[in-house]
């Protein structure tokens, strides 16, 4: 009978104590392909709401028990029944009750005697934006849920437990801009009992940044950890040359080579420590420099040794030493500290360093950062990620 | 004589509805207005200003859904008296009655 029936059928409620008006309402409704169901008064409307589930509501004014005021207070006011619109049924001469009804959160509103038209011009618009409403919110949970997982699967890719060596402190920190980051950290014991220290900075944020983490944390680590050098004879000097040298250069032609097109790069630096002597033989590619600390306020640099790896094939990378003496402090970060910006886009800077002591721990040291951090931020939204590495020698007692 | 009943308002109601249910819905508009004359007169008896002017508030929509405008007219103008607190109606409710009557038999006449 109806040449337009509803694109979109609906489940509305027709809350009016008159039957007539709600008879024509239900009739006409149904005609138009939506469900209905129908309550007298405020109350019942209330009940019937809480009780099932409803994509709109045509609310009388005038009305027995709860008017329609109180009731389109009473559901503005549930957070479970907010999101349904209302539109208010008026008598022509209640336009000020209905511009109130508007003011209150209603949809829109239908004067009586009811235009067909444009009862059903209104009723399929807000059940229009209802719908796209209600699918906006189902994409933004699923999306939510999706970067949920990536955040708990990115957080395997960082070490679940730092290594405990006797006569070694050592400390992490890591804070994403967003849900994943493209910073990561890592320390990993080697063959020979020589420690890995890592910590790098992936070019961009967000998605494509963390996915490159964790292909540029699996290949060095990857690379580094495998076994095929120990047969060969070289010297347990060399060994540890050859493991840096080959997990950088097989990381940065891999990248360069495989993913060339997409221009993604990380600046990263690569340390192998000796834990039984404190030399550290590294590669620093691009990366912020780490600082050693002999002294409060004496540090000196472990600058660049190479490009930001995943650049240029066949990149040269050379191999510098280093050595952490007893007491000494090798802190290592990403530009995400210097660059963390207060309100007033002023950034966090350096002069923190000045403030540092090898005689803390390695965990109050990142404390200390963290809390001047947070000072600066002072609230600020955090753009970049935060990455701080801190490993302490301990003095022979 | 002028018609009870305005045929435009009439004939978009049935638009609304359908033609086969108008029948139904003169029905619910013949049996419910009666008895909201019959509330507006007890209230008038005992002074009760609220549960009368309801009743014509719902009677003046019920009438004009129907295109009953001289019914819905009178009802309009009780509902304001008894906003503004006064029951001082004169032959008003009888008017009213008067104008039901005349919108119930042309309805009669105009179910399909």
């Amino acid at each position: 009978m109806n040449p337009n029936p509803a694109d979109h059928p609906g489940r509305i409620l027709v809350v009016d104590d008159n039957q007539v008006n709600r008879k024509l309402l239900v009739q006409n409704l149904s005609l138009n392909g939506h469900l209905t169901e129908t309550a007298e008064d405020g109350m019942l409307a209330l009940e019937k709401l809480h009780a099932g589930s409803f994509d709109l509501v045509l609310l009388d004014i005038e009305m027995p028990q709860l008017d329609g005021f109180q009731t389109l207070a009473a559901l503005k006011q549930d957070i479970g029944l907010r999101h349904i619109p209302v539109i208010m049924i008026t008598a022509v001469d209640e336009m000020e009750s209905a511009v109130r009804c508007i003011e209150m959160g209603a949809e829109d509103y239908l004067p009586k005697p009811f235009n067909p038209i444009l009862l059903k011009a209104r009723i399929d618009a807000s059940l229009e934006k209802k719908r796209l409403r209600d699918a906006e919110q189902l994409y933004l949970k699923s999306l939510e849920r999706e970067f949920e997982i990536a955040h708990e699967i990115q957080m395997d890719f960082l070490p679940g437990e730092l290594p405990r060596l006797p006569g070694w402190d050592i400390a992490a920190y890591f804070k994403a801009a967003r849900n994943v980051a493209g910073d990561f950290y890592d320390v990993f014991e080697l063959l020979e009992g020589k420690l890995g220290l890592v910590i790098a900075d992936v070019c961009d944020k967000g998605v494509g940044a963390a996915l490159f983490m964790t292909l540029f944390r699996s290949l060095i680590r990857a690379s580094a950890t495998t076994d095929y050098f120990t047969a060969s004879p070289v010297s347990k000097e060399d060994l540890v040359y050859t493991r840096l040298r080959h997990a950088i250069t097989l990381t940065n032609n891999y990248i360069a080579e495989t993913h060339g097109e997409k221009g993604m790069f990380a600046t990263l630096f690569f340390g192998i420590l000796d834990p039984s002597n404190g030399k550290i033989a590294y590669i620093n590619c691009g990366h912020e420099p780490p600082l050693i600390f002999h002294r409060p306020q004496e540090y000196f640099t472990l600058d660049k040794t190479g490009p930001a790896v995943g650049i240029l094939t066949n990149a040269s990378f050379r191999i510098a030493e280093t050595a952490l003496g007893e007491g000494d402090l090798f802190l290592a970060f990403t530009d995400g500290v210097p660059d963390t910006e207060n309100k007033a886009s002023q950034a966090f800077g350096r002069k923190w360093i000045a403030d540092l002591s090898p005689h803390q721990s390695a965990t109050a040291v990142l404390h200390l950062i963290e809390s001047e951090l947070h000072k600066h931020m002072a609230g600020a939204d955090q753009f970049d990620d935060i990455t701080l590495l801190a490993v302490r020698r301990a003095n022979q007692p | 004589m002028v018609n009870a009943i305005d045929p435009s308002v009439f004939e978009n109601l049935k638009s609304m509805t359908g033609a086969d249910f108008i029948g139904d819905l003169i029905d619910t508009f013949l049996s419910d207005s009666p008895q909201q004359i019959k509330s507006m007169r007890s209230a008038l008896k005992s002074g009760d200003l609220e549960s009368f002017r309801r009743a014509a508030h719902s009677l003046k929509s019920t009438a004009a859904s129907f295109g009953a405008g001289r019914l819905s007219d009178l009802a309009f103008e009780l509902e304001g008296m008894a906003r503004a607190n006064n029951l001082e109606i004169g032959t008003r409710l009888e008017d009213l009655q008067s104008a039901f009557e005349q919108a119930a038999k042309e309805l009669e006449g105009l179910r399909p």
